[in-house]
């Protein structure tokens, strides 16, 4: 789970990102009772819902997904990203809560594929596939910082 | 910290409950061992040991309600645990059963010599299948049909009808149960009757207890779907109550068929 | 009968795809808040159907007495006790009839 948590960067074409709804829910899952895709195209055309008309007793992280959900963007981040390959003048961008983040390339599309390479990705440091040569880019979208909290810091460092 | 959780996991907090349920579990097998062999202290241990999984059963779930439903921790993502968990864990169920009905047929199929080659063995005065196996036959389906009625009911958002569903669904099954009850004692055979009387009263026996636990499923469901819980989007521990409810009344013709029937020719 | 159970397994699998089927979806469409009245009503009936073919064989079945069966001869096979029983000689639903 935590696989799909990290990034996997799937450099595809993005015409592949319209089909990321399916793909949250993995494929061993089709068929079967799967979770309702995280995007409802249903509710185009109706008005904008209240989280109260979906789910009246709805609260906590339940009733910020659903209202996300309503406002058609996502409240969690659970899909990997997709996007074209990234170059040096066009790096892939990979969003993180901090200064660093693991990052899976898994090379281009089709025969350009290879086997997962993992890296740290850090701020200010774009890095390089070494197999297939995708470049990658850090943005930090949150408070930035070590992701394993201020153990750089001296212990007796209270807050 | 929830304001910035950006995964929709539910990281459950530190609790007790899966150590006491475990030191419960240890009581009861170490009591029921004991009481069974007439050791001083084994019936108080076992009772003891019951009483505590029980109550770890009542709080533990108790704790569930009240992460899911009174303080949202369920996202769509944590909902496919409970849902998948309750899938698998029939499954095993399943397999159970399938353990119990090889072993039913084995001796049945093949009565060995010293039954007197013949199956049901000589001697073994058998139900008629026609009296009440064949009355309890019925009513489990209906109460099938009863939860079917309240899961429609819940995803049409009427509330109140669903409630009466499950009073009925549960009615059917303790009238079920009761039957059983009165079939067990008017039985001709026990369990220490042979081959047959272990096989026969261990398959109805763990059906009729996998159906006890069903009514316990499906009465909690009623409390929580009077008391407003179950939503017609959100309410998997009701269809996990289902399915097992299914589950229950379908496997209930298998022994009906084999057991019951073809086992008393 | 191994293929018996095996078809269990199927039946039991067949029966949870089959019921809850209607169930996780969660459509929003509103249309299918029409059909879950319909198909709520439609249970409704199935249910009470069932209710009363359960109370007629009841009625049925009770007034009948239950029957009585002669003792068997004492085959070794029959009411093993290879050790007492800790609450005493009689089995849990052992009951000596005494017509």
């Amino acid at each position: 789970m935590w696989k799909r948590a990290a990034s996997l960067l799937l450099a595809r074409r993005s015409a592949v990102a319209a089909q990321r709804a399916p793909a949250i829910s993995g494929s061993a899952a089709s068929g079967l009772r799967r979770a309702p895709a995280f995007f409802s195209t249903l509710d185009v055309g109706q008005a904008r819902t209240r989280v109260e008309d979906v789910m009246p007793i709805a609260t906590g992280l339940e009733r910020e997904e659903i209202e996300a959900e309503l406002q058609g963007k996502k409240r969690f981040d659970m899909d990997a990203p997709v996007g074209p390959f990234g170059t040096k003048e066009n790096p892939a961008i990979i969003q993180s809560y901090f200064d660093k983040r693991i990052v899976g390339c898994p090379g281009d599309e089709g025969e350009d594929e290879h086997d997962v390479v993992w890296f740290w990705l850090e701020k200010g440091k774009p890095h390089e596939c070494p197999v297939c040569t995708q470049y990658f880019k850090l943005e930090v979208i949150g408070n930035g910082g070590n992701p394993d909290g201020h153990d750089d810091e001296d212990d007796h460092h209270h807050h | 910290m929830i304001e910035s959780q950006r995964h929709s996991y539910h990281l459950v907090d530190p609790s007790p409950w899966p150590i006491s349920g475990s030191l419960g579990a240890l009581a009861t097998t170490v009591g029921g061992v004991m009481y069974m062999h007439s050791f001083q202290g084994g019936a108080t241990l076992l009772s003891l040991g019951l009483i505590f999984l029980l109550y770890t059963m009542f709080v533990w779930w108790r704790d569930v309600l009240r992460e899911s439903t009174l303080e949202g921790h369920h996202t769509k993502a944590v909902q496919l645990g409970p849902r998948y968990g309750s899938i698998l864990f029939i499954v095993s169920e399943v397999m159970l059963l399938f353990a119990f009905f090889w072993a039913s047929s084995h001796s049945s199929l093949a009565p060995t010599v010293e039954i007197g080659g013949i199956w049901p063995p000589k001697g073994i005065g058998v139900l008629d299948p026609w009296e009440i196996p064949l009355l309890n036959t019925p009513i489990l389906p209906s109460s099938g049909a009863a939860v079917t009625w309240a899961h429609h009911a819940i995803l049409a958002g009427k509330e109140k009808r669903a409630v009466y569903a499950l009073v009925a669904t549960v009615s059917l099954a303790l009238v079920s149960t009761g039957f059983q009850g009165m079939e067990y004692y008017q039985a001709p055979s026990t369990i220490s009757d042979s081959i047959y009387g272990s096989t026969f009263f261990l398959a109805t026996g763990f059906h009729g207890f996998h159906v006890i636990i069903g009514t316990l499923f499906l009465i909690v469901c009623g409390i929580r779907q009077y008391l407003g819980h179950l939503t017609k989007k959100h309410h998997v521990g009701f269809e996990a109550a289902a399915w097992y409810w299914h589950f229950v009344d379908v496997v209930r013709l298998f022994p009906f068929v084999s057991i019951y029937w073809w086992g008393g020719i | 009968m191994a293929s018996l159970a095996a078809r269990s397994g199927l039946r039991s699998l067949a029966a949870r795809a089959r019921a809850p089927a209607p169930a996780p979806a969660g459509r929003r469409m509103s249309s299918s808040a029409h059909d879950d009245a319909y198909e709520t009503a439609k249970w409704e009936k199935i249910t009470i159907m069932g209710a009363v073919t359960c109370t007629l064989l009841a009625a049925w079945n009770l007034s009948k007495g239950h029957p009585h069966y002669d003792e068997p001869p004492a085959y070794p096979y029959l009411r093993i006790r290879n050790k007492e029983f800790p609450w005493g000689p009689n089995g849990l639903f052992e009951v000596k009839h005494d017509h």
